[in-house]
Parts: C-alpha cells; structure tokens; sequence
C-alpha cells in the first residue's frame, strides 16, 4: 500500500476508526523517512499498530457479550 | 410473545456460548478506577521531560491491573486479555528507556503517546462499559 492510498484513508470521514490508523501510519512512516525514528523504533510502532488490532477484536468481542448479556437480562425480566 | 421471547434468550445466550465459550467479565470498580489512572498518566506524559519515571508509572498501574485481574480469579481472561497488548506496548518502550546509555527521543515519545492514547482510550470504554 502506497502513502498515497493512506492519505486518501485517512481523509475518509465513514471510517473514522480507520482514518485514524491510517493517519498514524503516515506520522510514523513520514518520522521515519525524515530521520525522527530508527528503524528499530519504526518496526515497533509498526507493531504498536498490530497490538492494537488486537486490542480492538478483544475489546469488541466484550462489548459484544456485554450487549447480549444486557439483552437476555431484560428479556428475563420481561418473561 | 412469551414464547418468542424464551426463543430469543435461548439464542442469544447460545450465540454467547459459540462466541467465546466463555460468560464474560462483569463490572469492577477497582478495574474500572485502574484503568482510567492508565489513561491519566498517558494523557499527562511530558515528552519534554524525563520518559523513565513516567513510562514506569503506566507499567504499573498496568500490572497493578492485571494482578488484581488475575487474583480475582474466575471469568477475568477477557480483560486481561484486552490489556496484554498495551502492556506489550509499554513494555517496549520501559526497555529502551531502562537499557544503559539510552537517550530520550522526544518524536518516539509523542508517537508511543499517540498510540497509547488510542489502546487506553478503546481499553476503558469496554472495561468501564460492562454489565
């Protein structure tokens, strides 16, 4: 994927998530290449960037169970 | 309508079930205090200053949360797990801040904040949005 295509990522206003993520890739890529990282510090934010998909898939998957959890509580109720 | 609400719960809670397997985490106010002192000390890190005593106070509160997690036992896995990335997060950078001769890069700093803000920011709002 081109910087080109992040710039256009992170200019999108439906994705707003993914706007962001794009907008960091391009701050630590444009860091990089400018001499503000090493390339030891740049391949870790890039990490960084994976970790926090993960962070994502386990804080929905809560979100998630929480909802249901909400759901069959009020059904209980109802029934 | 009794009926189909009964058929509803059954489904749900066995879309739970398929989920994960597992009953998930319920509300902590210990957690729930911890982790917003996490997002406190990202929030207020100086990349001016100093960054050890800093990154090492968000390695703790990190660790005070997963100890605890980890000591209440039953049913905590989904928030320990929501956090390890963090952790991992923090870790790196308490490495390089820790190692001998190691000099502070303020633009590392604001980029690690930046991410830091983003993963303490999603990790609160589900531990602090549970039942």
């Amino acid at each position: 994927m081109s910087l080109q295509t992040l710039y256009e990522i992170a200019g999108r206003d439906d994705q707003p998530w993914a706007a962001t993520r794009a907008a960091m890739v391009i701050a630590i890529t444009e860091q990089y290449q400018g001499g503000g990282l090493d390339r030891s510090e740049y391949l870790e934010m890039m990490q960084d960037l994976v970790r926090m998909d993960a962070l994502d898939a386990e804080a929905s998957d809560i979100e998630l169970k929480t909802m249901l959890v909400t759901a069959v509580y009020a059904v209980a109720k109802v029934v | 309508m009794t009926k189909l609400l009964a058929i509803l719960s059954i489904v749900l809670l066995q879309g739970c079930a398929g989920l994960t397997g597992l009953i998930p985490s319920f509300w902590d106010d210990n957690q729930s205090h911890r982790i917003v002192s996490v997002r406190l000390d990202i929030e207020r890190l100086d990349c001016k200053a100093q960054q050890k005593p800093q990154v090492e106070r968000i390695r703790d509160d990190l660790a005070w949360f997963r100890l605890y997690s980890e000591s209440k036992g039953g049913r905590q896995a989904d928030v320990i797990l929501l956090t390890k990335p963090m952790s991992e997060t923090v870790e790196d950078w308490y490495k390089r801040v820790a190692a001998e001769g190691h000099k502070d890069n303020a633009i590392y700093c604001e980029l690690k904040k930046r991410v830091l803000t983003e993963q303490s920011t999603r990790a609160a709002k589900a531990v602090l949005g549970r039942f």
